[in-house]
Order: structure tokens, then C-alpha cells, then sequence
């Protein structure tokens, strides 16, 4: 797990906040869901919900004390560093969003195929193209054959499973 | 007939006469273990068509062995890329992880095979001798002792993430949240759900799982060229058969410790409904607990490995006793087993044991010369399969995000679930990266959904009183071991803080 502090260094707590934030947020939503139903759907809500906002609560009030002597500041680096990598991981970020827009237009195995031949060519910086390319597409072609022919899972449908189809 | 010696010798030799079901079920059980979204279950009904058409007794042999195997196949990518194959080996990655990341993959197999095996061994033996008493703890467990149950499991959240005890718990009660996501158990009210008709069901746990632990890990790890470290990489590549035997011979030195995470795996799994993630989970915080080094646990430690891999191989013998003793199915697979042995005409229950005690007792006995089997099979392993570790980030982490995107996908065929598989995947990117406990989220929401509905049966047979949670001898002993659990690693840490601060003095 990531350390939070390094030695003599401020506590970034910009990245920390952002899970008690999203808790609290979560939180909120949830209860509202349920303020117009039956009790047994309010007793977790209530039960779990207002343990987890003191949770937060308390993690507000020592992350602003901390602020206020000094001792934190509201930076994200420990989320965001090491900054020579971001580019790669936002980018194989991307590629992964890329995969699951994709998937629906172009089916499942060329999608896939695109998706690691892209992904290890960006992580690679491009380097060995062609290891890359066979790489993807022997994983490709192993996903294909088990799990579309051999266990017959309804991925999304593009022309090499057409063709597939087709000739079986 | 006579159930003696001589009927269980006989009963071993038949066992060890239908190797040839076993031996391939024992691969393809790591197979499917080993890939997330593959249960034992899934195969099994996959297969079925051929269990039908089998002879009874092997059908069963074919699916004890498939069972057992899988248990043991979601501990290699746990250990080796931090992807539990099932939630039954989320716990195992804690300590086997960071051991591989220092260069001991092939002794963290090591270990990881044979406390598996031992655990299932010692288990399976027990069960064979204590299956009409074990049967009864079924019996025992009613709705307020499960939600103490289901606590214990909860209190992990606090002494897993002991560096940060109150990110652990927000971590732990945000899982709690998550879990409680989808429609409540009486009048099937949406709750939570965002307007998405696939969380109606719950949030679904293979997605969350791969989510939580392998995709936010491929993410972090192209930081490096390699999961491991240059020293740990020469490590690892000067490694001979030595480290194998090594990590064989310290789990054998802990056979204490084995033996009493199995039996809370046996425990466990006889009580239907909680399985082996809860069990794996709770013997890893009591092992952490009752250790002379608490502090060593996360960091790669032996004992917090074995701890959780001997755990969920005792759940597999315990699962099957309420299903043979009572005609209970304790999960998936076991149900699906009451299927088949319905279909060949079976008779589950107390009477099975008098009218086909061979086909009773050889259930266990199967498992018992599987275990057996595996040993010699799969411990010779663990040398080539820890060597995937040595592969460039480069490929290893799209293969890690797609595999398991696909995996995510298998168990509904819902495209939602690789959406949010992404999701939980950034969610663990984002703890991770600033110190908050991807275990203790996940630990929340496998239990948030069961406490919930053991709650709610426990209030609605009082009539809304929330102190029948207190109203059980079972339950309130459970309440003082929970609170026990929870006290007695600050007193431990207390007592070594006055003890080193008496000896600094005594130095001084």
C-alpha cells in the first residue's frame, strides 16, 4: 500500500479526502433512497449510514486540524505520483474505457486484440512492435477459444465471431 | 455393515483406485480456480450433462475433486499477480503478495499448497470421525448468532488496517454501503442502485473482487518495470528446488498453526451461508491476534498466509457435512451436488450414513485421497508457476485488466459488470494510492448484503427489538469473544510497549 507521509514531509491530503467524500456522498444518496420506504429497508441504511458519517465526521475534523497547524497540505501527489508515469496511466486509463465503448461495435475479440496490442505498445513506449502484436493476438485468440466457443459466453458479436459462426 | 478399520481401509483403496477422475479433475479445478469469475460451481454445471451420465460415486468423486482443487487454484493468482480467483482467497494475497514481491513466490506456492493440503487433510479426517456432532453446530447457529458472526468478520476491518485504524474502518463501513446496494430482502424496495436495473440483485461480488484487487494492481504496478524488484528478480531467477522444500518445511514446522486455522475453515463451513471468505478472513485476524508479531502480518509473513489458505481449505470439508447429515446444501457447489445426487435417486440426510454408508463416508474419503493426490502433483509446481512473476509489467498489466474484464463478465453476462469492474477498479487505484485498505472495502461488501438479511430475520421474529441481539446463550458468548478479539490486540500492543520501554530503561 502506498505511504501517505513520507519523513519530514507534509501530509497530502487532498488524495485522502477524496474516499471519505465520496463515503459521505454515497451515504447521503442512499438514505435518501430510502426515506420513503418500509423499515426493513431503512435498518442498514441508518445502522451502517450514521456509523460512517461520524467515521467521516472525525476524519474531517483531524484532517482540518492538521490543515490548521501546518501539518497537512491539500495536495495530490501521493495520488498522482510518480509524475513521469501519469501520461502512461491516464493514457492505459483511457484505453481501458476505450475497451468497453469498443467492445459493443467492434465484438469481443478484436476489441481485444486492439485493446492489449494499444495498451502494450503505450506501456512499452512502443518498443518491440512486433512481440507486442503476437502477444495480443495469441491472448486474443485464447480468449476467443474458450470463452466464446468452448463455454459459448454471449460477449458482444463483431465479424470475427460472425465468422466463427458462420463456419461452425 | 460394520463401520470399522477395515471399512475405511477399503473405502481408502477404492478412493485411490478412481485416480484417473481425480488426477484430471485436480487441473482442471486449478484451472477454473485460478480464473476469477470461474467457480467450481460454474464448471460443474457447465458440466453436468456429464456428471449425469456418470456412475454416482464417480460423478461425486469428479466434483469433491474439482472442488477441492479450485479452492486451492484461487490461492496461485492471488499470490503470484494479487487476483483472488474467488472471494474465498481474498485473504491470501495479503502476506503472499508482498512475499512475492521480495522474490519468494516459489516458497509463498510452497507454503500456500501445503497448508492447503494439510488443512484439507486434517479437516477431512475430522469430519469422517465428528460428522453427526459437527452437523449439530448448523443447528446451533440462528439469526442473532450469525450477525455476531457476521461481526467478527466486520471487526477485521479495525485490526486488518491497524496502521490507520480509522481509514480502515471508513474503508470497511464504505463496503458495508456498497454491499447494502440493490433491492432490501422484504418488500424488494430499490435502494442505492443509481437506476441501474442490474444492481437490483446486489452489487454483484465478482466484479468488486477482480475490481478492488487486480485491476487497481495493474494500474500501480506499471510504475516498475516489474512487479518485483531487480534484487528480488535475481532472486527469484537463482532459485532451485531449495525454496520449494523451504517453504514445505516451514509450513510443516506450523503445523500448530495449521491445524487450528483449518478447524476454524471446518467450523466455518458447516454453518451454511458463510463460507469460505468469512472463514479465511476470521482465521487470518485470529492468527494475526494470537501472534507473537502482529506486525509482521502484511509485509509477507509466513503465518498470514498459512492462516487463510488452511482456513478456506477446511470450509470445503465443513460444507459438505450439512449437506450429507442434514440434506442442508452449505453453498453453491453443495447444492448443486444435492442436485445430482437427487438425480440418481440419493437420499441425503441421517439415513444416508445407514443405508449407503460407502457412498456417505467415500464422499470424505474421496476428498481425503485428493488432498493426498494433489500433494504430489501440484507441489512440484510451484517452482515454474512462480516464474510468471518475472514477466514485464508492459504485458503483464493489460493482460491483468483484460482477463479480468472478461472474467467479470462470465458469471451474469451483463456488460454493466466490466463497466463496474472498472469502477471498483479506480475506487482501489484511489485507496491504495492514499492508504486506505482495499481488503477491509471488499470485506464490507461480501458482508454487508448477508448482516443485513440475518438482521432483519432476527428483528422481525422480535418484533423490532433490537436487544434480541443480546438474547441468545450462543450469541452472548460470541459477543464476548468479539469483543475479546477486539481489545486484545491493543492490551498485546500496550504490554510490548511497557515491556520495551522497561528494557530501554534497563539498558539506560
Amino acid at each position: 500500500m502506498a505511504s501517505t507521509r513520507g519523513s519530514g514531509e507534509k501530509r497530502q491530503l487532498g488524495g485522502e479526502l477524496i474516499i471519505p467524500v465520496v463515503a459521505l456522498g454515497f451515504t447521503l444518496y442512499y438514505i435518501g433512497t430510502v426515506l420513503d420506504s418500509p423499515w426493513s429497508a431503512k435498518v442498514n441504511a441508518y445502522m451502517v449510514g450514521s456509523v460512517l458519517i461520524v467515521l467521516v465526521l472525525v476524519f474531517f475534523a483531524v484532517a482540518a486540524r492538521d490543515l490548521l497547524r501546518g501539518r497537512a497540505t491539500l495536495g495530490l501527489s501521493n495520488l498522482l505520483e510518480p509524475y513521469d508515469i501519469l501520461p502512461k496511466r491516464i493514457g492505459f486509463m483511457l484505453l481501458t474505457v476505450g475497451y468497453l465503448v469498443g467492445i459493443e461495435w467492434l465484438g469481443f475479440t478484436l476489441t481485444t486484440f486492439v485493446f492489449m496490442a494499444a495498451s502494450m505498445l503505450l506501456l512499452g513506449g512502443g518498443r518491440r512492435p512486433l512481440v507486442c502484436l503476437a502477444a495480443a493476438l495469441v491472448m486474443a485468440a485464447v480468449a476467443l477459444g474458450v470463452f466464446v466457443i468452448l463455454f459459448e459466453k454471449r460477449f458482444p458479436k463483431g465479424p470475427i465471431e460472425q465468422l466463427v459462426q458462420a463456419l461452425s | 455393515m460394520e463401520i470399522n478399520a477395515a471399512f475405511f481401509a477399503d473405502l481408502f483403496l477404492h478412493s485411490l483406485s478412481l485416480w484417473w477422475v481425480i488426477v484430471p479433475s485436480i487441473f482442471l479445478g486449478l484451472i477454473v480456480g485460478a480464473i476469477p469469475g470461474f467457480s467450481a460451481a460454474n464448471t460443474i454445471i457447465v458440466l453436468l450433462p456429464f456428471t449425469l451420465i456418470m456412475e454416482v460415486e464417480v460423478g461425486l468423486v469428479f466434483m469433491v475433486a474439482l472442488y477441492c482443487a479450485s479452492r486451492m487454484g484461487a490461492g496461485i493468482p492471488a499470490i503470484l499477480v494479487n487476483i483472488p480467483g474467488t472471494a474465498g482467497a481474498a485473504a491470501t494475497p495479503l502476506d503472499g503478495y508482498p512475499m512475492v514481491k521480495k522474490g519468494q513466490g516459489q516458497q509463498a506456492l510452497a507454503m500456500s499448497f501445503t497448508a492447503s493440503t494439510l488443512g484439507g487433510i486434517l479437516t477431512t479426517v475430522i469430519a469422517l470421525a465428528a460428522m453427526p456432532l459437527l452437523a449439530r453446530v448448523g443447528f446451533y447457529m440462528h439469526s442473532v448468532e450469525m450477525v455476531v458472526v457476521m461481526l467478527f468478520g466486520i471487526s477485521l476491518i479495525a485490526t486488518i488496517a491497524a496502521k490507520d485504524t480509522l481509514k480502515g474502518l471508513i474503508a470497511g463501513f464504505l463496503g458495508l454501503m456498497i454491499g447494502s446496494i440493490g433491492t432490501d430482502h422484504v418488500y424488494a424496495t430499490p435502494r442505492g442502485t443509481m437506476g441501474f436495473l442490474e444492481l437490483y440483485d446486489g452489487i454483484p461480488l465478482i466484479p468488486a473482487l477482480v475490481g478492488l484487487f487486480a485491476i487497481s494492481e495493474a494500474f500501480l504496478v506499471i510504475e516498475g518495470e516489474s512487479i518485483l524488484s531487480r534484487h528480488s528478480r535475481e532472486r527469484l531467477q537463482s532459485s532451485s528446488w531449495a525454496q520449494t522444500l523451504q517453504g514445505f518445511a516451514i509450513t510443516l514446522k506450523k503445523w500448530w498453526h495449521v491445524a487450528w486455522t483449518s478447524l476454524i475453515g471446518l467450523v466455518i463451513g458447516v454453518t451454511p451461508g458463510a463460507g469460505a471468505a468469512i472463514a479465511a478472513f476470521v482465521a487470518y485476524q485470529q492468527s494475526r491476534t494470537l501472534s507473537k508479531t502482529p506486525e509482521l502480518y502484511g509485509t509477507g509473513h509466513p503465518e498470514g498466509l498459512i492462516a487463510p489458505e488452511a482456513a478456506n481449505n477446511g470450509v470445503t470439508a465443513g460444507t459438505l457435512i450439512p449437506l450429507l447429515v442434514l440434506g442442508i446444501p452449505g453453498g453453491a457447489t453443495a447444492a448443486i451436488m444435492l442436485v445430482v445426487m437427487q438425480y440418481q435417486g440419493v437420499n441425503v440426510g441421517p439415513r444416508l450414513f445407514s443405508a449407503q454408508p460407502e457412498l456417505g463416508y467415500g464422499i470424505f474419503m474421496a476428498m481425503f485421497v485428493t488432498y493426498l493426490l494433489m500433494a504430489f502433483t501440484i507441489l512440484p509446481m510451484s517452482r515454474y508457476m512462480s516464474r510468471v512473476t518475472l514477466v514485464s509489467t508492459t504485458y503483464m498489466s493489460p493482460l491483468i485488466v483484460g482477463f479480468t474484464l472478461v472474467g467479470s463478465f462470465v458469471p451474469r453476462e451483463y456488460m454493466f459488470d466490466m463497466f463496474l469492474a472498472f469502477a471498483f477498479g479506480i475506487l482501489g487505484y484511489i485507496a491504495r494510492k492514499t492508504g486506505y485498505h482495499v481488503a477491509a472495502i471488499l470485506i464490507g461488501v461480501i458482508l454487508g448484503p448477508l448482516m443485513e438479511g440475518y438482521m432483519l430475520v432476527a428483528l422481525q421474529k422480535s418484533d423490532g427489538d433490537p436487544f434480541t441481539l443480546f438474547s441468545s446463550p450462543l450469541g452472548n458468548v460470541l459477543w464476548l469473544a468479539l469483543v475479546a478479539s477486539l481489545l486484545l490486540p491493543v492490551f498485546l500492543k500496550h504490554r510490548q510497549r511497557c515491556q520495551a520501554a522497561a528494557f530501554s530503561e534497563g539498558e539506560g
